[in-house]
């Protein structure tokens, strides 16, 4: 019964948060930071445990499936303009999902976090379903690695629009493969932000990256010295 | 009147993705795809689309509103860290530390790269490509320019701000 309570807890913070930025666009106020740092204040506060919170508010989490599907239409509707753009793209992905899993796996072996996190950490640069799978596979916790997903998307999704700034990234196409091979869906929802073209770009990213993943972090972390 | 039409699309195009998720799911679990479900749909529609069987109209509504609503489905997930509140006690920064830096190399190298290299419509090509490519960037214009209905209607945070 008090799961219900929980999911118009989450709905109504969202849109609260949302309005927020609304009114005062910057972007410490976005809503991707301040609707769960709310949420996890009033649960901690009021010493409501994760499970019957979930309890009720996984609906929504049950949404992000017919989501992902959804992404099929972005990405039919631009293919001409990415088809044109394929040898960009491919050599940027395979960079990014190179650097990608190394780069969170020898970071994490140097700041001596432990193989088990280090493991989880490994496929964070990738959609929260599919990472899960890779993480199990790898012998990392499933579960950890959501934790990490969703705060690299996050993370990347705050600093990206000022990244593309700092590097003077003028294209569509650049500024849409940033967004969505580092943030994966939240980079993806903020590059639809610039424009139909970067949303699309940030799509595909996402995309392939989920794909090239799953076929490429077992076999680097085996390379791995 | 007019609201509760759009609502209705909305709601039947959004179970019309569901039922394909569905369909993706049991697809997966007969077939052994190493993939999410979900993944499979999106590739799967696309599919559709591309072979004509289903068309576009009969899903943009739905999915603009999805794709407009994605980060409070994602909501739940974040909040998943106050399980793990030991471990962001005891390594919290060092963690960020990781997942920053690993972040701004990810993105940083794959916008440059995707900005610096060259794509064939850069080069000089001859005969029946250059006309396709032509094609294609005079299509991709028509469709990305605004006033038509979808660009408007698309953009999931109209709030956003222009890098």
């Amino acid at each position: 019964m008090t799961g219900i309570l929980y999911l118009a807890l989450t709905v109504a913070l969202y849109f609260l948060c949302r309005r927020l930025y609304m009114r005062w666009p910057l972007t410490v106020l976005s809503p991707m930071l301040t609707c769960p740092g709310a949420l996890i204040l009033i649960l901690v506060t009021a010493g409501v445990p994760y499970p019957r919170y979930i309890a009720g508010a996984h609906w929504l989490t049950a949404f992000l499936q017919p989501a992902t599907v959804a992404f099929a239409i972005p990405l039919y509707r631009h293919r001409r303009l990415l088809l044109r753009c394929a040898a960009p793209i491919a050599c940027a992905l395979a960079a990014g999902s190179v650097s990608a899993i190394w780069s969170s796996f020898g970071l994490a072996q140097a700041a001596h976090l432990g193989r088990t996190v280090a493991l989880s950490l490994a496929p964070r640069s990738v959609t929260t379903p599919i990472a899960m799978q890779i993480s199990q596979a790898i012998g990392g916790n499933p579960v950890l690695t959501s934790v990490f997903v969703l705060w690299t998307g996050i993370l990347g999704a705050t600093v990206g629009p000022w990244l593309i700034r700092i590097l003077r990234i003028r294209s569509p196409i650049g500024q849409g493969i940033l967004m969505g091979m580092g943030a994966h869906g939240i980079g993806t929802n903020r590059a639809f932000a610039f424009g139909l073209e970067a949303g699309t770009a940030s799509t595909l990213a996402m995309v392939l990256a989920a794909l090239l993943g799953v076929l490429l972090t077992p076999l680097l972390l085996r390379l791995w010295p | 009147m007019r609201i509760a039409l759009r609502a209705a699309t909305i709601g039947l195009q959004v179970a019309a993705l569901w039922a394909i998720d569905g369909v993706s799911n049991l697809l997966v679990a007969y077939l052994h795809i190493p993939l999410p479900g979900s993944m499979v749909g999106c590739l799967l529609l696309f599919l559709l689309l591309s072979l004509r069987v289903v068309r576009l109209a009969w899903f943009e509504q739905g999915a603009n509103w999805l794709l407009a609503q994605l980060l409070l489905f994602f909501v739940p997930s974040a909040v998943g860290v106050i399980q793990y509140r030991h471990l962001v006690w005891a390594d919290g920064w060092r963690l960020f530390a990781v997942m920053a830096i690993g972040t701004l190399l990810v993105m940083g190298l794959s916008g440059l790269i995707a900005e610096r290299v060259p794509h064939p419509a850069g080069l000089p090509v001859a005969g029946s490509a250059a006309e396709s490519i032509l094609a294609a960037r005079s299509n991709s214009l028509r469709r990305s320019t605004p006033p038509t209905e979808t660009a408007a209607k698309t953009p999931p945070e109209k709030e956003g701000r222009q890098p």
